[in-house]
């Protein structure tokens, strides 16, 4: 028990020292880098508001920020988390080739820095929420394992991606163009039915859609979508999550050589 | 050393900058350059999937009307993004060579241009494919391509300058350049937005620019003069500009790097 203790402790400090020294690398963590990346989905929000508020809100009530903030918030985490882990291996090279820190610690340091970022830039949303009169209902706690699930299947994903990057560095391309089609497939600013059936059918089988859905319904609606979404998202995090920590294990020793 | 002699030296170095840069840039990477075109693919790729879907309503042409947009912004964000960093990043070059500083910025804007025309690649099958008005209007595009060229100058010079004495520099303008992405028409029609923001659009240097591509290259339409004003006098303050702030400050920057 006591060295599971201090175990835990050890990890604990090398994550902060990892963050300590991306913080002094990355300027993004200038007071104002780290407040900008806080905003990011409310500058997204506020421009996309004011650019389709005409074109492409339908619907009788003046939701259509926190529609949109919504998505935004949990569409950056999802980006920011996965890109963080992509470099999370190949970016130490040093550190993987002369210290026997754990493999899974580079992961994590990252996730552990957007994670924060995200809970953050909820006070944000809260704000929002409040502005627009929305009080808070007992289905809002659902929220909390929506984003734990989201989370694991940011893990996994991006646990699989590091090692990835690791082995083909053209991941890196391939993945910034994946994203920009996970943004138009995450249906961030429109209703997805504003698709035609069959595009329409595919974005519902998209787990980040996924998230995003279920957490709208719950704060603007207060309602608790179908079954099968849940479901869907279940499945989707437990499969992404051990599936990317049994390719993560697997590989993550070979690394080095390859480097 | 003659004139001639001198310029030919300084395209040498410039020349040799953009390939070092380039090599490094896809060092590891298996398609190397070739992502220049396959990015620009993919995009169409996802225009004719999911935008057109939402956005198309009545804009003819929708692909060749997206796609020059696309190309012409995705070539100034790299470009100035790229460019912010460059005095930074070639920190020991600077200290240790006598080779113009702005040569370092040139090639950045280089390479990103570069990029460009590679992407053009796929873009002229879309200009046949959706049929596109070919006319004598065509004369016109180098003449915009080459301004816009000295307008994405003269911001580089200013922004390789200002990161040098602001860090902060660098998340500033990588959000100015999300936020502008929505504001130069890119991918929806200048009369969807409301009133304000269309007079904002309107009075932007890159929409001109982009405007007047996209007229002359997929529709062979004019363009009035007012977006030939635009267009002259915003390139003319701004590369004017970027040389002044750059000669006047690229002999403190080496201290302070």
């Amino acid at each position: 028990m006591n060295t599971f203790i201090q175990n835990i402790k050890q990890n604990m400090f090398a994550i902060h020292q990892l963050t300590e020294r991306d913080k002094r690398r990355e300027n993004s963590a200038t007071f104002l880098g780290e407040l900008w990346e806080i905003l990011n989905p409310l500058i997204l929000t506020v421009v996309m508001f004011l650019v389709f508020g005409n074109m492409l809100w339908t619907e009788a009530s003046d939701d259509y920020p926190i529609f949109i903030l919504t998505g935004t918030t949990l569409f950056s985490y999802f980006t920011q988390g996965t890109s963080a882990c992509l470099v999370s291996l190949v970016g130490n090279k040093n550190l993987l080739i002369k210290s026997k820190l754990r493999r899974n610690i580079y992961v994590t340091q990252k996730i552990a820095l957007v994670f924060r970022n995200f809970l953050l830039s909820l006070f944000v949303y809260a704000f929002l929420l409040a502005w627009n009169h929305h009080t808070p209902n007992i289905s809002w706690v659902l929220v909390i394992v929506d984003i734990t699930f989201f989370s694991a299947m940011i893990i996994g994903i991006g646990k699989i991606l590091a090692v990835a990057n690791v082995f083909f560095a053209d991941t890196t391309y391939f993945y910034r163009i994946f994203t920009v089609f996970l943004l138009y497939g995450s249906a961030l600013f429109f209703d997805a039915s504003r698709y035609p059936a069959i595009i329409k059918d595919i974005i519902m089988i998209n787990p980040v859609y996924d998230a995003i859905y279920i957490a709208r319904e719950l704060i603007l609606h207060n309602q608790i979508v179908p079954t099968i979404y849940w479901c869907m998202l279940f499945f989707y995090a437990i499969v992404l999550y051990f599936v990317g920590a049994l390719i993560f294990n697997k590989y993550s020793d070979d690394v080095v050589a390859n480097l | 050393m003659s004139r001639i002699e001198e310029i030919k030296q300084y395209f040498f170095v410039l020349w040799e900058l953009t390939k070092r840069e380039l090599k490094r840039k896809y060092a590891r990477s298996f398609f190397g350059i070739l992502w220049s075109s396959i990015y620009p693919l993919f995009r169409m790729i996802l225009v004719v999937l999911l935008f057109s879907t939402i956005f198309d309503k009545g804009i003819d042409r929708y692909p060749a009307y997206y796609f020059v947009g696309f190309l012409m912004y995705e070539f100034f964000s790299t470009a100035t993004q790229t460019s912010l960093t460059t005095l930074k990043d070639n920190r020991d070059l600077l200290i240790k060579s006598k080779l113009p500083r702005e040569l370092l910025v040139l090639s950045r804007v280089l390479i990103a241009f570069v990029n460009f025309l590679l992407g053009c690649l796929p873009f002229a099958l879309v200009l046949v494919w959706y049929e596109a008005e070919f006319s004598a209007y065509y004369a016109y595009v180098p003449i915009i391509l080459l301004l816009f060229l000295l307008f994405t100058t003269g911001v580089s010079y200013m922004l390789s300058i200002w990161y040098v004495f602001r860090r902060d520099a660098k998340n500033f303008w990588s959000n100015f350049v999300m936020i502008m992405r929505f504001f130069i028409a890119l991918f929806y029609h200048i009369s969807w937005v409301s009133d304000g923001v269309q007079w904002f659009i309107r009075h932007n240097p890159i929409y001109g620019f982009i405007y007047a591509c996209r007229n002359y290259l997929v529709y062979g339409n004019s363009v009035s003069s007012f977006y030939w004003m635009t267009i002259g006098v915003w390139t003319a303050i701004v590369f004017l500009m970027g040389f002044l702030v750059f000669r006047k400050y690229e002999n403190d920057v080496v201290v302070r790097l």
